[in-house]
């Protein structure tokens, strides 16, 4: 535990972690997950947050609008890693809390916690700057393949990365997945992981290339067959840090303010309470400057992230 | 300031081998539902040997330049290069519209101002070779005597360059010195032929007063012409933060300075400055030119390239960049 503590305050200072750190934390979180269920079950009141993506400051920034996992119940939806330029840091820092205190954060597979889209997005890349080799991604990649793919909260609220699959209809049938693997391209899992909500009559091809696209009917079942009130779910960038649609049977909380450092949006995480009462909290990006609260100055990349 | 603007080119080029290595370029036969798709398709016959005999034949003139671009590819998103596909092809949509609206043994001349690294020129003296009077890539000048170099170098190149020797064109200036600009161009250019003008991401990093001194003394000064011009627009939404965040992220990464960016912010505010009167403008945004130009069948080649994470960090992107179609006669 002296360990953790001391890893944790290392990571909020953006300070490195040594390989032989990286590897124990990882294989210690393996055994935590392991033992838990695919759709694990959380009580209220807890607080739902989206997508983090690397964004070590702003998931600081989030812990203290949200009370801090001292006081609080987490779920983070996923898509920790990949785009910010702090994925290794975010990531550690949300394993190292469940480490210490494991009822209070449950983590929930992201379509970017695959070994296959991290060496796109950006943690791969990470890892190579910072080791010199790529054996910290190795090591991360395998806790990946534990982490839960939903999770329900007092049996009312569904959460889950992406949204709907066409190959479940029940809750029951997620549970018998066999989920400790990579996410493949297709079938049940690879659509909790990136399908996405629309205006839509019917299942529909994704514009991102798997997945699906639902629409209201297909909510309304979802929520029917397994009696449940709302499907809670990240994936998709909302502007004004979240969304809900079909008449608050389905909500997209996003937790990544000014996404990618230049997209302009604010973040939200979602408060639910004993009552199911919803609550949302909004917070905008820290302004990076020098040694001031949590501010981190983002590593100086070369630009390509605009057409010049 | 002239330094920086210029290795922008660096990042056009990357982004550009990027698309190609990735195969966004060249298009596939049918991406475009209108009839100028087959001459879309021959344009882009050669496009993957050029830019890569370009680039090769960079390595041994500039291991300098080389390795700065080199750097730049490491990681290319899918964002980016679906931005670099829907930027070329919005080029030469418009390019090749405006060619085919001049009778059919019109000749006429094309100029492409802050032309950088572009290979247009051999692209389209290759396709309308018989038509093209003058093709004219103006730069800097440390530019065009780098670009100079490369074709010279490479013997597929120069030998392109060497049959097109009457046609084509390479004029070292500085854009911000209009007259100076002019007086070179009016040297090469028939006034009394169609001319068209490219700029492509260059007037964003003039000044208001400059940008407008340019286009409208060129408006002038050529009786009939065309303009295609895509630039980054800040954003005119109170809540629209994008250009903001633009402006300091690339001031704080690379000092590169954006002037007109929360000016010439929206797609009404873009084209003042060819509001002549008498121009008739039209202008997309490259999220329109997705949506509305280009077939299903090519989006789902697409999107069998590369995941594409984020649909809505695409739209907001694409959103905020323009391309711009005027005539004047």
């Amino acid at each position: 535990m002296m360990q953790i503590d001391r890893t944790i305050t290392l990571l909020k200072q953006g300070k490195h972690i040594t390989e032989e750190a990286v590897y124990s934390l990882c294989l210690k979180s393996q055994e935590l997950l392991m033992t838990e269920a695919n759709v694990t079950h959380v009580d209220t009141p807890v607080t739902i947050c989206g997508d983090i993506h690397g964004q070590l400051h702003d998931l600081l920034t989030l812990f203290d609008k949200s009370g801090g996992v001292e006081k609080t119940r987490y779920i983070f939806l996923g898509d920790f890693v990949d785009r910010g330029f702090y994925s290794l840091e975010s990531f550690l820092l949300l394993i190292c809390y469940k480490l210490k205190y494991p009822d209070r954060i449950t983590l929930i597979r992201g379509n970017h916690e695959t070994r296959q889209i991290t060496k796109v997005y950006g943690f791969y890349d990470e890892i190579m700057r910072k080791y010199g080799n790529s054996n910290v991604w190795r090591y991360c990649c395998e806790v990946f393949d534990y982490l839960s793919l939903g999770a329900i909260i007092n049996n009312n609220i569904f959460c889950v990365h992406g949204g709907l699959s066409p190959d479940v209809s029940t809750i029951d049938e997620i549970r018998a997945i066999d989920r400790k693997q990579e996410v493949p391209h297709e079938g049940a899992m690879c659509d909790l992981l990136w399908s996405d909500p629309d205006d839509v009559e019917k299942w529909s091809l994704s514009p991102r290339g798997a997945g699906f696209v639902f629409g209201q009917n297909e909510v309304n079942q979802f929520l029917h067959t397994n009696n449940v009130e709302l499907i809670a779910r990240a994936h998709q960038l909302v502007m004004e840090g979240y969304k809900e649609m079909f008449d608050g049977g389905l909500v997209t909380v996003w937790s990544a303010p000014n996404y990618c450092y230049r997209c302009g949006n604010v973040a939200a995480v979602l408060r639910i309470e004993d009552d199911l009462q919803r609550n949302y909290t909004i917070f905008d990006a820290v302004q990076p400057q020098d040694g001031v609260g949590n501010a981190i100055i983002p590593t100086k990349k070369s630009q390509m992230d605009y057409f010049l | 300031m002239e330094r920086i603007i210029q290795q922008t080119d660096y990042d056009a080029l990357s982004s550009k081998i990027c698309a190609l290595q990735f195969s966004y370029l060249p298009p596939n036969k049918g991406t475009l539902s209108e009839p100028i798709d087959e001459t879309l398709q021959s344009l882009y016959q050669d496009i993957k040997s050029l830019h890569f005999e370009y680039y090769k034949t960079l390595k041994e003139e500039s291991r300098n330049v080389y390795g700065k671009i080199n750097k730049l590819m490491r990681n290319p998103f899918p964002v980016m290069n679906y931005g670099t596909y829907l930027r070329t092809l919005a080029i030469d949509v418009s390019l090749i519209k405006f060619i085919n609206s001049f009778p059919i043994d019109q000749h006429f001349q094309i100029v492409n101002l802050g032309s950088g690294s572009d290979l247009r020129f051999i692209q389209y003296l290759n396709m309308f070779g018989d038509r093209v009077e003058r093709f004219i890539d103006l730069d800097f000048k440390d530019a065009i005597i780098l670009k100079q170099k490369i074709l010279k170098d490479s013997i597929t190149l120069d030998h392109i360059i060497q049959s097109y020797r009457d046609k084509f064109v390479m004029l070292p200036g500085d854009l911000k010195n209009v007259a100076g600009t002019l007086e070179k161009l009016t040297q090469f250019l028939n006034p009394k032929i169609p001319t068209i003008f490219i700029t492509e991401c260059v007037l964003c990093y003039m000044t208001e007063n400059d940008s407008k001194q340019l286009v409208s003394t060129i408006m002038n000064e050529f009786p009939t012409g065309c303009w295609i011009s895509y630039d980054p627009i800040g954003g005119s939404d109170v809540n629209d933060k994008f250009g903001t965040i633009m402006k300091r992220n690339l001031m704080d990464s690379r000092n590169l300075e954006m002037p007109t960016l929360l000016i010439y912010n929206s797609k009404s505010n873009y084209p003042q400055r060819w509001d002549n009167g008498k121009s008739e403008i039209v202008i997309k945004d490259m999220w329109d030119f997705l949506s509305e130009s280009i077939s299903d069948i090519e989006k789902k080649r697409l999107r069998s390239l590369q995941f594409l994470d984020e649909i809505e960090e695409l739209k907001i992107m694409q959103s905020h960049y323009v391309i711009l179609n005027t005539t004047w006669t």
